[in-house]
Order: C-alpha cells, then sequence, then structure tokens
C-alpha cells in the first residue's frame, strides 16, 4: 500500500471532497492509471464525467500534475508520499 | 399562501436586469424609464436597492384614488390600475411612500406594478436572487435560517468572553 | 429600427453642432457597434496621415444591436480612433458598466466626435438632445469626484469621463464610465483632453425595440439560465465560478500552471509564491460585494474601500490585468498597496497595464544601469518598490517633475533612450503587453504580435490554444496540432488565429461581453456546443433586429473588421518586420514554477514563427509584407477602403499616389 495526496480546485475539489485528500493505492495500483481508477470507483459518475471525454475515455480539461511536473505517462510508477494535482485549464482576461 | 414579491439589498449587484425585464414584459421594448421597477444605486456606500411597488395591504395610492381607478387582483393580491378608470391625476405617485408609481415617458401614462400577473418577470430574470417571488411563509422561514446563522456566530464570540 | 436604434450622432466639436446619419443601411455589412466604428472611422477622417491629437482626429462610440436589453451582459460600449500610444496609431478600447445601454435607450447607435473644443466641454446627451455645456469646473479635477459631481447634477445619467491624465495628453490616459469599468488601453483618454472634451454624459428614455419581444425575453432568459448552470460544460461553469466570486484574479494560478502569467518585468512566468495573498485577499477580504456590469449575471467585479494611513482608498476591481501588471511584473507582493495604487490610476485615468509596464521596465532599466535615480526625481526604482510606484503614478497624472516624460509610456521613452532599453520593454508595435507570456503558448504569439493596437488578448485570443481539449482545435482549424500550446503547426495556428480574431470582433459589434460570448461557446468542452453559440446569436439577431444572420455571414463581417484595422494600420507603415515577437521574446529564454509546460520556456524559434506568418499572410489574403491585396479587399466588400490605399500608394494601381 502506499500514500498519496491529491490536489484540486473548484469544482472537482468539491467532488473529491476538499483539496490535499489522502488516497490509498494497493501497490499493483501504484500508477496514476490506478489512481483514476481509484478515484472513478469511489466517486462514481460525476468524477468521470468530469474528467473523461465521453467518446474517447481519454483524460480531458484537466492537467495531471505529478510532484510539481505535468504527467503525460499515466502507467509510470507512483511511490508513497508522491503529490499528484489536477489543474484545470483555463482561459482568462 | 399568498406569494409575495420581496428584495435584499445584500444579494443585488446592480445588473439591473430586473428594469430590462419588466420593461421588455410590460411594454415590448427594452427601456428602464418605463420599468415598474427600478433599482437606485448609492456609489459611496457601495450598495444598489431594488425599490419596487410593496402592493401594500392598506394601500395609500388606493385610498387616494379620486376614481376608484386602482383595485385588487384577487388572484395575486396586487394592487392594479385600470386603465379605463384613471383620469391621470398622478395623486397616487404623491400618495405612494415608495415612489413605486411613475410616468412611462413611451405612452405618457401612470404605471404601477402588476406582478406581470402573477408571473413576475423581474424575480425570473434577477441573476442573484436579491428579487424573489416566494410564499410569505416560505421568505419569513428563509430569512429566519439566514439570521440565526448571524446570530450564532455573535453567540459564539460573546460566550467565548470576546467582543 | 429594432435591435439597433437607428440613429448615429455625427458631432462637431468646433461649430457646437450634430448632425444624424442612418444606421440602417450598415446593419447587414457592419451589425453596429465596434465593425461599424471602424468604417465611420475610416470615412470620417484621413485615417492615414491623420495624428492622434489633431483636431482632425475622430473618436466614435458605438454600442451595438444586442446592447442595454434582456441579453446577460449587454452592457459593452467600443471607442475606435487613432491612438497615440501604439505606433501603429490604431485605437481601439472597450468597456463595460451602463453607459452603451444608456446610449442606446437615448436612441443613439454610435456616436462620431470631431474637431476641438475651444474650451473644456462635456456633451450632454439627453434624448434626440445633445448640448455641449462648459466643463470649466470639472477640468484638473480627479475622475472621482467629477462622477460624483455630474451624476447628482445629472440624476439617472451613465457617463464617461476623463481624469487629469487625459487632459495633460498622458499616452496611456484612459476613460472610464463606471466604479472601476474603463476603456483602458491605447490613449483614448488623451484623445478626448487633446479636443477639451472632459466627459460625455448620457441619460435616455426611449428605449430600445424589439422585432419579436417574446421570443426574445424567453431566449434570453434561457441564455442566462444557461450561463449560470453549473452542467453547461466544464470550461464555462468552472469560469463562472471562479469569475463570480473572485473576479478575473481568480484565474491566475491556473493560468499560471502553463507558465503564462508573467513575472519581473517579462524575465520570469508561471507560479509565485504570493499569487494567494494578492488573488485571495482580494475576493475573500477586501471586496465589499460584487459590482455588475449591465444585465451581467457573472458580476466579476467588485468594490471596495480600504482604512489605513498611508493606503487608504475606495475604488473598484482590480483586474487580474492590473494584479498582475502592478504585482507580479513589478514584485509588489502586497495587496494593499496594489489596490492604492488601481485606486489611482482610476481616479487620475490612467491604464494600469501599461502603467505597470512602465514601472516594471523603469526596474529593468535600474537595474541593468540604463537609467540613475535622477530620471525619476529620485524615487529609486528597484523591484517591488510599491511606494515609488505610488510616487510616480501621481506625478504622471499629472505630468509634475518627471511624470512629463514618463508619460509617454515604456516604448517611446526607449525611442529616446536607445536600443539597449529597448530590449528591456515588452512591446508590440508600441503598446506593452497584457498578462500572457507569449512565449509560453505559440498561437498567442503570433495573435499579440499581430494585434492592430500592440500587444494585447482580446484582438483574439486563441483559447482552444489552452484548453487541452482536441476535438475543439480541430473543430475550428482542422489541425489537432492547432490546440498543442508548443506547436508552430503552420496551417493550424494560423488558421486558429484567423478565427479567433475574426469571432472576437462580434461581441464588440453587438455590445455584449466576450465571457458571455465565450461562456456558451468558444470556452466549450465541445464542438456541438460550440455551434450552440452560433444557433443562439443567430436567433438572438433574429428577434432582436427582424434581420437574418447565418453564422457564415456573422464570421465574415468579423474578418471585414479586422481588415479594415489591418488596411488603416499598413496605410500608417506596419508591415511585416512589425508583425514579428519583440526581443526577449526572440532572443530570451524565461524560467519559472510552473508544472506544465518547458522550463525554462525557450525563447520564440524565429524560423518556425515566420513560417505560421507566412500562412496567416496567405489565408488573410495579404502579401508577403503583409499588406491587404485588393483582390481581398474587393471580395469583402472593401472597395472603398481598396481605392484609399490605392491612392496612398500602398496597394498596386492605376492611379498616381498622392502623398
Amino acid at each position: 500500500m502506499i500514500n498519496v495526496k491529491v490536489g484540486s480546485f473548484f469544482t472537482l475539489k468539491e467532488i473529491l471532497g476538499g483539496n490535499n485528500q489522502e488516497v490509498k493505492l494497493k501497490t499493483e495500483n501504484s500508477t496514476v492509471k490506478g489512481l483514476l481508477k481509484e478515484l472513478s470507483d469511489r466517486h462514481g459518475e460525476k468524477f468521470k464525467k468530469q474528467l473523461f471525454d465521453p467518446k474517447t475515455g481519454e483524460v480531458k480539461f484537466y492537467r495531471i500534475v505529478l510532484n510539481g511536473r505535468q504527467c503525460h505517462d499515466f502507467e509510470a510508477p507512483l511511490n508513497d508520499g508522491d503529490r499528484i494535482d489536477f489543474y484545470p485549464a483555463l482561459a482568462g482576461g | 399562501m399568498e406569494k409575495l414579491l420581496l428584495f435584499n439589498p445584500s444579494k443585488c449587484t446592480g445588473c439591473k436586469t430586473c428594469e430590462m425585464a419588466c420593461s421588455l414584459s410590460q411594454t415590448g421594448v427594452c427601456n428602464p424609464a418605463s420599468s415598474r421597477r427600478r433599482t437606485i444605486s448609492f456609489d459611496e456606500d457601495i450598495l444598489d436597492v431594488p425599490m419596487q411597488c410593496m402592493q401594500c395591504g392598506n394601500a395609500a395610492c388606493m385610498n387616494i384614488c379620486p376614481t376608484q381607478a386602482i383595485y385588487v387582483d384577487p388572484e395575486t393580491n396586487a394592487k392594479i390600475k385600470n386603465p379605463d378608470k384613471c383620469i391621470g391625476c398622478r395623486m397616487c405617485m404623491i400618495a405612494c411612500p415608495f415612489g413605486a408609481i411613475s410616468v412611462d415617458p413611451l405612452t405618457n401614462k401612470i404605471v404601477k406594478c402588476d406582478l406581470c400577473l402573477g408571473d413576475p418577470a423581474c424575480a425570473k430574470f434577477c441573476p442573484t436572487g436579491a428579487i424573489e417571488y416566494v410564499p410569505a411563509d416560505a421568505y419569513s422561514l428563509t430569512r429566519q435560517r439566514e439570521a440565526i446563522k448571524e446570530i450564532s456566530k455573535m453567540m459564539s464570540t460573546i460566550a467565548k468572553g470576546g467582543a | 429600427m429594432y435591435g439597433n436604434t437607428g440613429k448615429i450622432a455625427k458631432i462637431d466639436l468646433n461649430k457646437g453642432t450634430f448632425t444624424v446619419e442612418d444606421t440602417t443601411p450598415y446593419l447587414k455589412k457592419y451589425l453596429g457597434g465596434r465593425a461599424l466604428n471602424h468604417i465611420l472611422l475610416f470615412r470620417e477622417t484621413d485615417t492615414a496621415k491623420v495624428k492622434p491629437f489633431d483636431p482632425e482626429n475622430v473618436i466614435v462610440f458605438g454600442a451595438g444591436p444586442l446592447g442595454g436589453t434582456t441579453w446577460p451582459s449587454s452592457g459593452r460600449f467600443q471607442a475606435t480612433f487613432i491612438a497615440p500610444l501604439p505606433y501603429s496609431g490604431w485605437g481601439d478600447s472597450n468597456v463595460g458598466g451602463a453607459v452603451g445601454p444608456q446610449l442606446k435607450f437615448a436612441g443613439w447607435d454610435n456616436l462620431v466626435i470631431k474637431g476641438k473644443a475651444a474650451e473644456p466641454t462635456y456633451l450632454y446627451i439627453e434624448d434626440d438632445k445633445i448640448e455641449f455645456r462648459s466643463a470649466k469646473d470639472l477640468w484638473g479635477k480627479g475622475i472621482d469626484e467629477c462622477m460624483h459631481t455630474l451624476h447628482t447634477r445629472h440624476l439617472g445619467s451613465e457617463v464617461i469621463l476623463i481624469g487629469p491624465a487625459g487632459e495633460n495628453l498622458v499616452k496611456f490616459a484612459m476613460l472610464r464610465t463606471h466604479r472601476t469599468s474603463s476603456m483602458g488601453r491605447t490613449g483614448g483618454g488623451a484623445v478626448m483632453g487633446s479636443k477639451n472634451l472632459k466627459g460625455i454624459v448620457i441619460k435616455g428614455t426611449k428605449g430600445v425595440k424589439l422585432a419579436d419581444p417574446n421570443k426574445f425575453f424567453e431566449l434570453s432568459l434561457q441564455c442566462q439560465r444557461d450561463l449560470m448552470d453549473p452542467n453547461f460544460g466544464m470550461v464555462h461553469s468552472l469560469t463562472y465560478k471562479i469569475m463570480s466570486k473572485y473576479g478575473t484574479p481568480g484565474i491566475t494560478r491556473l493560468i499560471g500552471q502553463t507558465g503564462m502569467v508573467p513575472i519581473k518585468n517579462w524575465n520570469e512566468c508561471g507560479l509565485w509564491a504570493q499569487d494567494g495573498e494578492l488573488v485571495e485577499y482580494i475576493g475573500d477580504k477586501v471586496w465589499q460585494r460584487n459590482d455588475a456590469c449591465y444585465t451581467c449575471p457573472v458580476h466579476c467585479h467588485g468594490a471596495y474601500r480600504i482604512e489605513d494611513p498611508v493606503y487608504g482608498c475606495f475604488s473598484g476591481g482590480p483586474e487580474y490585468e492590473t494584479t498582475c501588471a502592478l504585482g507580479h511584473k513589478c514584485l509588489e507582493p502586497r495587496s494593499k498597496v496594489v489596490l492604492k495604487i488601481n485606486a489611482l490610476c482610476n481616479d487620475l485615468g490612467i491604464d494600469t497595464v501599461e502603467t505597470g509596464n512602465l514601472f516594471a521596465t523603469l526596474m529593468e532599466w535600474t537595474e541593468k544601469g540604463i537609467i540613475d535615480d535622477k530620471f525619476t526625481d529620485g524615487v529609486h526604482m528597484s523591484w517591488g518598490n510599491g511606494d515609488g510606484m505610488i510616487a510616480l503614478a501621481e506625478k504622471i497624472g499629472k505630468i509634475e517633475g518627471c511624470g512629463k516624460k514618463l508619460s509617454e509610456g515604456p516604448y517611446w521613452l526607449a525611442k529616446e533612450l536607445g536600443e539597449e532599453a529597448m530590449k528591456y520593454v515588452y512591446h508590440q508595435k508600441g503598446m506593452c503587453a497584457t498578462g500572457v507570456e507569449t512565449r509560453s503558448t505559440i498561437g498567442s504569439m503570433l495573435q499579440f504580435a499581430l494585434s492592430p493596437r500592440g500587444s494585447h488578448h482580446l484582438s483574439g485570443l486563441p483559447t482552444a490554444e489552452w484548453v487541452n481539449i482536441p476535438a475543439i482545435a480541430v473543430h475550428i482549424t482542422g489541425f489537432a496540432e492547432a490546440g498543442d500550446i508548443r506547436s508552430y503547426h503552420p496551417e493550424g495556428k494560423a488558421r486558429l488565429v484567423q478565427f479567433y480574431e475574426n469571432l472576437f470582433e462580434l461581441p464588440d459589434s453587438l455590445g455584449i461581453c466576450k465571457f458571455n460570448f465565450g461562456h456558451l461557446g468558444y470556452w466549450h468542452d465541445r464542438p456541438e456546443d460550440i455551434e450552440k453559440m452560433w444557433d443562439y446569436f443567430t436567433k438572438a439577431l433574429l428577434y432582436s433586429t427582424g434581420t437574418t444572420f447565418t453564422k457564415e455571414e456573422l464570421m465574415e463581417i468579423g474578418e471585414r473588421a479586422y481588415q479594415i484595422e489591418r488596411a488603416v494600420i499598413t496605410m500608417r507603415g506596419i508591415r511585416r518586420q512589425d508583425d514579428m515577437p519583440n526581443w526577449k521574446c526572440l532572443n530570451q529564454e524565461c524560467p519559472g514554477e510552473h508544472p506544465a509546460g518547458p522550463n525554462p520556456l525557450p525563447p520564440i524559434d524565429k524560423e518556425k514563427y515566420e513560417k505560421i506568418l507566412d500562412k496567416y499572410y496567405e489565408i488573410r489574403g495579404w502579401t508577403q509584407e503583409g499588406v491587404p491585396t485588393r483582390k481581398r479587399l474587393e471580395e469583402l466588400g472593401l472597395k472603398e477602403v481598396a481605392d484609399v490605399m490605392e491612392k496612398k500608394g500602398v496597394i498596386p494601381g492605376k492611379s498616381k499616389p498622392q502623398k
């Protein structure tokens, strides 16, 4: 088992129950992909609708940031104490 | 239970959508000067107050009208102007303590709020809920709950011995 | 006429008279508002030659057919003129508040103001009458005081005002219409000041007639509900959530994640340790309430009153652009200092963006030894010297001491100081950039560099590049690469920027806010939602004006309006080299703390950039020097523009060029 911390803003934060959520992952699921599955199982449709494109199943709109750097490889292993942030892509003025 | 059109200045952002909705619904023209309600801005106090006809129980406008041109709508309890009886003397404008009766410059006639006959456009359009058309008891209960939140903040400060 | 009022006022300040022109013939080709401003400016003065402070310069104001209706966020108002700040001369600023609607209620669509009044004057417009009143008692006074005086003197009116900065011809002087709503950029305030025009007061009781009031009522109610619906798309609902509580400063950290927030005069970028203090402090702790522009459910403004012996102030705002310009770019982290400077700029009437860029440039020039403290009357412009910024802001507004030369703005100052100084001015076409580090996103770099009025995002910020949803980029351009912020794909980026430039002409020509426009359509997650936006707007126009417009016709109006801008600036000398990124963008990498995007951001790849530029010129129908061709102009029904360009010798033809 490993412990990771999950950070989020606004809408996703409400779905996940707050910023800085502690999530336990089984060793065989300790990848970003595994984390996404764990969060999907835990929070259901609301989470899936926010994060995944309904047609392709890919993550859209959010950038997944692992220990401060954007993560593109969801199969890469996570370590105990890692921090994953979901950053919504946005525009401004 | 009777529904009341009520407003809450603390929720008002001064957007004036109410004036647009009212005038468009009542006259077909978007014109604040034709609106039956006006939101008054107090710049230095950072305050906007959505003033309107209060549909008074003992309405001064009804009482003062020399031709009994203002009557009570049994459905909504609104005080409505009968255009056939109105002689345009404007005593109602003088009598109203809220300044809620005005002259529409496009028609030159006296106008007052008739609650859109039970479906007020302003309440539909108000984006912040500063204007609401709600059953009387629901409104009071909501305000009481809001007041309790404020009171309990005060009580816990007192209990802690602070001020 | 429906939607539009049908009347344009042509005001002669020399004679104190005005004439009326009919708006009707312009509707199908220009809509109103901004696009109509463009052709009116073009016709009313010699846009190729006239200087910004000449009496022959014209300032055109316009609302738009949806302005002053139940349509959400229907309060926008556009000013178009020949400008003192950018060397392109293109003057362009837009504002919220309630002035545009009031002009419509008075029965006017556009105002064309020419000449120069003999004495300080303000225009008083009440329905059909336009009066020229003495502004002698207002001249020299701050906007706050004048706004109060005029609101009291003319109950129920809306006003446009300049401050001492505009009177003093500060090149980045602005016009203000509300607590915080300002026409900030390009120096419109100075153009008004040069005409001895202190302000315009408008009161209207005639209203806006609509072709189908009932259908418009229902559609605008539905539009408002969709705007506020948390399930109406993610991009939209998130933006609404943030803006409605924290205003534009609320998005700071979210755009910082890709390195898009500039820090320390564009030498660094991304997330700043002080972000929380600047951003959350304001929305959570300082604003007394959220302020809204006309009919807007987003209410992204706020009002504040600060009690403090040194920094006490009462004003509205700030925008992200202000916190970024005065905070991030200058390294001043103290919110109350930034709020104080914002209040000063609001009262004196100066553009916070150029002011912040000026201060940041002065700080870098000081660091590099290009200027010394004598240059700034003894105020040592070290990084983060907010108290120095306060002192200088006062001097600039009143052109006292060093304020006179600082009122030129960083670009014109650098022209005097030399090439080394110019390297540190983060400008395009002479105006400094708004809060987008253009080395972080390639499409934005192109759009900022092309922007006719100088470095600014509102000529067409290509947001599909930011939102990380490839389907949107493909829908708009046909290329997924268009949606990759690091890609230099020539056709993808060229088409992306052209699309947004054409699109952005439209909200300004309708009289509505771009946030509303964006929330409904192009900031969406799914292409079908973008198409929904077109459905909304074509119906809105049908029910308001009674005229049918297709999506293609609307985009063509956008293209037409943009081509007029390009025609004017090329007649004024703009060519390909003016569409190239500035020195820092081409030569300096930009390090920073940000999770997404490369770190440091590399400089713009000149060769790859030029390939995008080549393609862009091609699809715009311009020469490889960036000059519109007669063929393209005539295709858009702009033969009159081509004829003038030919007379000026800017496009080839049979006539002998006039000079």
